[in-house]
């Protein structure tokens, strides 16, 4: 993805909070039934808008067979990794700014120029959920250390791009904690108790529909 | 689940239905009711409810408080949606620690839509 396709992918992530169509899907208990045109900045393809939307706004009622209809649309596998890394990025930050009642950041008007590298790492395979990821035993010399700080399957998700891997675990790393594990409850220097910190990972990820 | 195991490990005893549900209830953590109706404003962009709440969290836990709690939302606005973009599954072992919890919380329906 050229950078200034990533800026539009990141300003459109901002606007799907803004979609009329994503609302009423958000608010319905069928959310693929209902149709519509996305309330778009218009700088994508339709299906990155369709996908950058749906990531954004109701993730958790994501489906395998939807995943399929926008892979089957044109957007490359990697393509769709590089999205919903930068969606959810810049959801992340955002969402940090919002907790502390600051502005969000000013995106630059363009982007440097120059051409993706368009490398997928060995190994890479579907599984273990409908995206191609890389396993620790097939992980190759593009993911260098990653696997040392843990495997489980969340670390994979985003494992076809190494660069968006490495981007995405940097914020988490600091924004959660590095590797964390069920039985990770000492060590921790926050200036909350473990117990809040994962009430309130509790209620977020519950506001998103998911029970990872 | 996280959460469950943290009581287990210090020995409170805290409601997950307070946390999963729709509930406004503290869930026997400390600040939780408070902590309970930021979240909601900030995932539900209620400005003026954020604004109202964040001032409490400010003067009842402090700015650093504040910091460390807006870095959990942000991060765990990012753990489902690379989960869930991609289909990743419960690993086994925690699918079986994790069964009578989630039958109990219903959250098997979460992730059902069409």
């Amino acid at each position: 993805m050229s950078g200034q396709q990533r800026l539009a992918v990141v300003a459109e992530a901002r606007q799907a909070w803004l979609c009329k169509l994503c609302q009423r899907r958000k608010a319905s208990l069928s959310p693929y039934v209902l149709e519509g045109s996305h309330d778009s900045l218009n700088q994508l393809p339709s299906t990155w808008i369709e996908v950058i939307h749906r990531i954004v706004t109701d993730p958790g009622r994501i489906t395998e067979s939807w995943y399929e209809s926008v892979i089957g649309a044109g957007v490359v596998e990697d393509e769709y990794i590089e999205i919903l890394s930068l969606a959810t990025i810049v959801t992340c930050i955002d969402t940090f700014n919002h907790g502390l009642g600051i502005e969000r950041w000013l995106l630059p008007e363009t982007a440097e120029p120059g051409k993706p590298e368009c490398r997928r790492p060995v190994g890479a395979a579907i599984g273990p959920g409908w995206a191609p990821t890389v396993s620790p035993d097939a992980a190759g010399p593009e993911l260098g250390n990653f696997y040392d700080h843990g495997h489980q399957y969340i670390r994979r998700s985003l494992t076809l791009v190494p660069d968006e891997l490495n981007r995405f675990w940097g914020l988490m790393n600091s924004l959660y904690m590095a590797n964390p594990a069920v039985d990770e409850l000492e060590g921790v220097d926050r200036a909350i108790s473990r117990a809040q910190i994962e009430f309130i990972a509790t209620r977020v990820s519950a506001y998103l529909d998911c029970f990872y | 689940m996280r959460l469950s195991m943290s009581g287990t490990y210090t020995g409170d005893d805290y409601s997950l239905e307070a946390a999963v549900g729709g509930e406004s209830g503290d869930g026997g953590v400390p600040h939780g009711s408070l902590l309970n109706e930021f979240v909601g404003a900030v995932c539900l962009h209620d400005e003026s409810k954020a604004l109202q709440t964040r001032q409490d969290i400010r003067r009842e836990l402090g700015d650093a408080a504040l910091v460390d709690i807006s870095a959990v939302m942000a991060a765990f606005n990012g753990y489902p949606r690379a989960a869930d973009g991609t289909g990743i599954p419960l690993e086994d072992y925690k699918e079986e620690a994790t069964r009578t919890m989630r039958s109990a919380l219903g959250l098997d329906s979460l992730n059902q839509a069409s």
